[in-house]
């Protein structure tokens, strides 16, 4: 029996289907990626059997993936639930197993979150980030000071201005300096920025001062959260 | 009625009447079969009056075919031409798409193996069943029987079933112990969406005499050396699209012990899993 010739319209469908098709295939070699961050982390929230949070804000590097070192995050993203706050670090939207998802109670008031991953400057820099949330809205500007980030350091103490993100959500970038003067050898602390003492000022626009606040960054014991010892490892190869 | 006479050559003809076909395949496509169609005509003259000259013939058939500018139009209206561009794109889109799944194919071999090979167990297959390979070294090793299958357990967008469940007992370092192992199926709704990758090395268990096993994170931070008896070992079978599957084997202490519930408690999740200790088939 003679096959029925398509019509160009049954050949047009017939190409868009296959392509869906093989796409698909394209997509599943890959692991199945989420095209957006946001996506990404909502895919991070339901493999952890958590509802899907309300973001605050989105976070994305301005250096494309191959510039950023392996420990440095892509993307952030801060949500909150009505008790808790959720930080995702998104390192390759390709690699959902290298991805973090970080909880923390959450706090009444203006409330200080360690980054538990590094971000890199456009210069290249390395930074401990120390996230503040809950900023009040008429914040113009703000300043942290961290003491002891890093063990044996000549000035265990430092200050550094705070970057607005959005949504309430303020960061405070601590570079990974090198040149830094220590007694003996240059150490950091294993938890980044946790449980380290900190003052913050929040300034209104004419520099009053709108909120200070002192008092110890929190810390984060939940199991399953990974501390990547490579990333410590990372650290030593970078100071030695 | 004598037909029109003209004298338009009869490329000229078909010139005229397929310009107004903007997609350019299908004007040659339709130049072409009209070109068919105007030598049969002239052929079937020349047939029909055997002392027309060639040119007369062709002259004959042009004019028969009418005035070449209606024809356009009406050719024109027929093939659009966002039907023929879309029809090239879907033929470029196609031609990318299946030299993207060949490559991704050639560059990504173990993704592909996740998904196609066959299910494997993580004791390997030179034991017919995972127990024995786990416990070959220990004494008394018996097979008691088959557990019963769970019913499915709803975990936010996961669905969680158990089979192929079975009871052994075992003595260990001297302490008598029943052995469960079952599979564990994981089905999702959304395409490759498996559970986090750190899972199996959360679930931990409970019996209803309150004896408590650790997860594998729990016992990696405080091992025992080669006492693995105090541990759920989660591992992963199979990878499938909307179904992953793993399995499980633990130990249960308590002699009085008739359940055994998996448990996931990470970052506030309430998953339990029970499991009759009961067998259901000696």
């Amino acid at each position: 029996m003679k096959g029925r010739k398509l019509s160009r319209k049954g050949k047009i469908v017939r190409n868009l289907l296959l392509t869906l098709g093989f796409g698909s295939v394209v997509w599943a070699s890959q692991g199945g990626p989420m095209p957006t961050a946001e996506l990404t982390f909502r895919q991070m929230e339901r493999t952890r059997f958590l509802a899907s949070s309300e973001i605050l804000y989105t976070w994305e590097s301005s250096l494309p993936l191959r510039e950023l070192r392996s420990s440095s995050s892509k993307d952030v993203l801060v949500g909150q639930y009505p008790d808790q706050i959720v930080v995702g670090c998104i390192f390759d939207p390709n690699d959902p197993g290298g991805n973090r998802l970080i909880l923390w109670p959450r706090e009444e008031g203006v409330m200080p979150v360690p980054l538990s991953a590094f971000l890199q400057r456009e210069d290249g820099t390395l930074c401990h980030v120390l996230l503040v949330l809950s900023a009040p809205e008429e914040t113009a500007g703000a300043q942290a000071t961290v003491t002891g980030r890093l063990e044996n350091a000549k000035e265990p103490v430092e200050t550094v201005q705070g970057e607005r993100w959005g949504g309430g959500v303020w960061a405070f970038w601590f570079p990974i300096d090198e040149e830094l003067t220590t007694d003996g050898e240059l150490r950091y602390g294993t938890k980044d920025l946790e449980g380290l003492p900190y003052t913050l000022e929040l300034y209104r626009e004419d520099g009053s001062t709108l909120a200070r606040q002192a008092g110890t960054t929190p810390e984060n014991s939940q199991s399953g959260v990974i501390y990547d010892p490579g990333l410590y490892d990372f650290l030593g190869e970078i100071l030695s | 009625m004598e037909p029109n006479k003209t004298t338009v050559p009869a490329e000229t003809w078909l010139d005229t009447a397929v310009k107004k076909i903007r997609f350019g395949p299908d004007r040659a496509a339709v130049r072409a079969e009209l070109s068919a169609h105007l030598e049969d005509k002239a052929l079937d003259f020349q047939r029909i009056f055997p002392d027309m000259t060639r040119e007369e013939a062709q002259e004959r058939a042009v004019s028969d075919m009418g005035d070449p500018a209606e024809v356009g139009k009406e050719l024109a209206k027929v093939h659009k031409p966002w039907l023929g561009y879309l029809w090239r794109a879907s033929q470029v889109l196609l031609g990318v798409a299946l030299t993207a799944a060949i490559l991704s194919f050639q560059s990504c071999q173990s993704g592909w193996e996740n998904l196609t090979e066959e299910p494997h167990s993580w004791y390997g297959t030179d034991w017919p069943d995972p127990v024995p390979s786990m416990y070959q070294y220990s004494d008394g090793l018996t097979y008691r029987g088959a557990l019963a299958d769970s019913g499915p357990i709803q975990a936010g967008e996961y669905t969680f079933t158990t089979e192929a469940g079975e009871l052994w007992t075992v003595t260990v370092s001297g302490e008598p112990l029943r052995v469960v192992y079952f599979q564990m199926d994981v089905t999702h709704h959304r395409p490759l969406e498996s559970l986090n990758p750190w899972a199996e090395d959360e679930f931990w268990a409970e019996d209803d005499q309150g004896g408590v096993l650790l997860s594998h994170h729990q016992y990696s931070e405080n091992p025992r050396g080669w006492d693995f008896s105090d541990m759920v070992r989660c591992t992963p079978m199979d990878s499938g699209i909307f179904t992953d599957r793993y399995e499980v084997m633990l130990a249960v202490h308590s002699p009085e012990a008739e359940r055994v519930d998996l448990r996931y408690t990470l970052m506030g999740a309430d998953l339990t899993i029970p499991i009759s200790l009961e067998v259901t088939e000696p």
